[in-house]
């Protein structure tokens, strides 16, 4: 009996261990999976013109929003002195690629291409870029120019596979006077692309993502650029509810264009997209925002980009936006 | 003067070892001043100041936006000078104001080759969060390039909005002026950013002005609203270069209804 009490508690005994040792690891592997987890992002850029919010209602379909999305990191670009060399060599440029922490650079008496080690950005321009100043005289199709655009990219292997046509950028205008007023004409044409969704949900209402091929006269190609990151799905976050933006839009936690202060607005579309930071920022994640259209009383119309994740979720790291210090005056007279 | 014919030598120096894109003519300094200067001012702080902006809200980054700019005084290639750096109550309109006018531009704004503002802007203005002597800088008040300045980047949103028979007012003498014709973001790396391009880097030949300011806006402008970056200048000084670095054209007459023709403007749309 004396031998069978032994045995049980021995066997107790060890049961106890490997299920202490079983909460240890568990424990463990959850603070590990809590520090993978926490969401560091810079702080939000704001507006030259920030406007503000006396009051803000809703005017549009909300009930098809999701409560829950993906969030995703970015994967730093592993660009090799021979992947650029290999692009260098489809546009024609041919020599020493130099290099520093953070860019790859080869110039050509022509031409240049530089790529962001960090996240594969590129950008290639010629002289030509810089002669471009005077409006086109001979203006293509919009589908010449896409043609010309994704046979460039193709054949250079600059076009990324998360990439898709977005649009032909007639923006670009040269404003001269003639005749006594001002009259613009395009002086350089684009064609941007933008990415594709990420399970079903855009990414674009950023800074890009882009990649943009840019054309001259006649349809030359004056050069090509991109602020691109290649993301990888995290998980599941719950997401504020559109109430919640909404006061924090008013309380000036968002990114607001296009309005004056006090405004009484009204959303007339809600829509959520991913958005990509400024080339030069250290964007880990890569997180939904709510991006709010309307109209204010005075019927000017607004854009309100304002994160999507709780802020309790957000590790704010002003380090990630980079800070610059410049010697400051003083003795003001 | 002797600094600016060292920045020729440089210059040339460059062009003739077949250095990178875009071989530049030498530089030729013109006679408005004798240093090669930037000045810069922000404000960050406009809450609790009694500002007209002060519900418009605090910008964080203005102070990066503008410090990035000192990355050009630290090139140890040429000899820019950092003249200046007034932020917050020490930004003031009587600094961009024409001395006609009683204003002290003539010695801050006007005093530099490159002069720069972060902070709000609310169409046609450059918006302060102290009255010395007022709340807001407009282009009416202003003769940039009377004295010094080449180029002038506005780190705020509006300030060329609409076309140069509102905001032309603004140049006396100014070869570029570089802003934005509706909303756009502060971002904490813009004056790096533009620092960046408008330098040479590795085997890259420096960019000019407005080139510079592109591609200082294609990396860091969001694509949400419409944004537009805008270059306002004289048609000769389209493809300026900071000095040191390339061709800088000879000072253009002031803006007026009569010189009108010998400016253009050049937009970059950024959103889609």
């Amino acid at each position: 009996m004396k031998s069978n009490l032994k045995s049980l508690f021995a066997a107790a005994s060890i049961f106890t261990l490997l299920l202490a040792s079983a909460c240890a690891s568990s424990t463990s592997q959850q603070e590990q999976s809590t520090t993978s987890d926490e969401l560091r992002v810079s702080p939000l850029d704001m507006t030259g013109s920030s406007g503000s919010f006396n009051s803000l209602s809703v005017d549009a379909v909300t009930e098809d929003l999701p409560t829950t999305l993906m969030v995703y990191r970015v994967v730093p670009a592993d660009v090799q002195v021979a992947w650029v060399q290999e692009r260098a060599a489809s546009l024609g440029l041919e020599g020493r690629v130099a290099e520093d922490r953070d860019r790859y650079v080869i110039a050509g008496q022509d031409a240049v291409l530089t790529v962001e080690k960090d996240t594969g950005s590129f950008d290639y321009t010629t002289a030509a870029f810089e002669a471009q100043t005077e409006p086109i005289k001979n203006i293509l199709t919009d589908d010449e120019y896409r043609a010309r655009a994704d046979a460039f990219l193709t054949e250079t292997g600059l076009m990324e596979p998360q990439a898709e046509f977005r649009d032909v950028n007639h923006g670009n205008v040269v404003g001269v006077y003639e005749n006594g007023t001002w009259v613009e004409h395009p002086y350089m044409v684009e064609v941007r692309y933008s990415h594709k969704p990420l399970d079903g949900v855009a990414f674009d209402q950023g800074v890009g993502p882009k990649i943009i091929v840019q054309f001259g006269e006649n349809g030359e190609i004056l050069g090509a650029m991109s602020v691109w990151r290649d993301v990888e799905p995290v998980k599941d976050y719950d997401l504020k509810t559109l109430d919640q933006a909404l006061k924090d839009v008013c309380a000036g936690d968002a990114q607001v264009f296009g309005i004056t202060q006090d405004a009484r607005g009204t959303v007339d579309e809600v829509e959520i997209s991913y958005i990509n930071e400024p080339l030069g920022y250290n964007q880990l994640f890569v997180l939904p925002s709510y991006i709010l259209r309307g109209h204010a009383a005075d019927g000017t119309t607004f854009t309100a980009v304002c994160r999507a994740i709780p802020d309790d979720q957000l590790s704010v790291d002003e380090s990630l936006s980079g800070t610059y210090s410049a010697p400051l005056s003083t003795g003001k007279d | 003067m002797r600094v600016r014919h060292f920045l020729c030598a440089i210059t040339s120096l460059l062009v003739a070892t077949g250095v990178g894109l875009a071989a530049a003519e030498p530089t030729y300094a013109d006679d408005d001043g004798s240093t090669v200067q930037i000045g810069v001012e922000w404000v960050g702080t406009y809450v609790g100041t009694g500002s007209p902006c002060a519900n418009y809200g605090n910008l964080a980054t203005s102070d990066d936006c503008v410090a990035g700019l000192h990355d050009i005084v630290d090139n140890g290639s040429t000899n820019w000078l950092w003249a200046f750096n007034w932020g917050n109550s020490n930004a003031w309109e009587l600094d961009w104001k024409r001395p006609a006018s009683g204003g002290n531009a003539y010695r801050l704004a006007d005093d530099v080759d490159l002069v720069a503002f972060s902070g709000h802007g609310l169409g046609n203005t450059l918006e302060f969060n102290n009255q010395h002597n007022d709340w807001k800088s407009t282009p009416s008040e202003m003769d940039l390039g009377l004295r010094d300045c080449e180029w002038a980047l506005m780190y705020t949103c509006n300030f060329l909005k609409g076309t140069p028979s509102t905001f032309g007012s603004s140049a006396n003498g100014v070869h570029l002026i570089c802003g934005y014709c509706t909303d756009r973001t502060i971002t904490a790396n813009g004056g790096e950013k533009f620092a960046y391009n408008a330098q040479p880097y590795l085997l890259r030949q420096a960019y000019g002005v407005r080139v510079a300011w592109y591609k200082y806006g294609q990396a860091t402008q969001s694509a949400a609203n419409e944004n537009i970056a805008r270059t306002f200048g004289a048609t000769s000084a389209v493809n300026d270069y900071l000095w040191g670095y390339g061709a800088v054209a000879a000072d253009p007459p002031a803006y007026s209804s009569s010189t009108a023709g010998q400016y253009s403007y050049w937009d970059t749309r950024l959103n889609w």
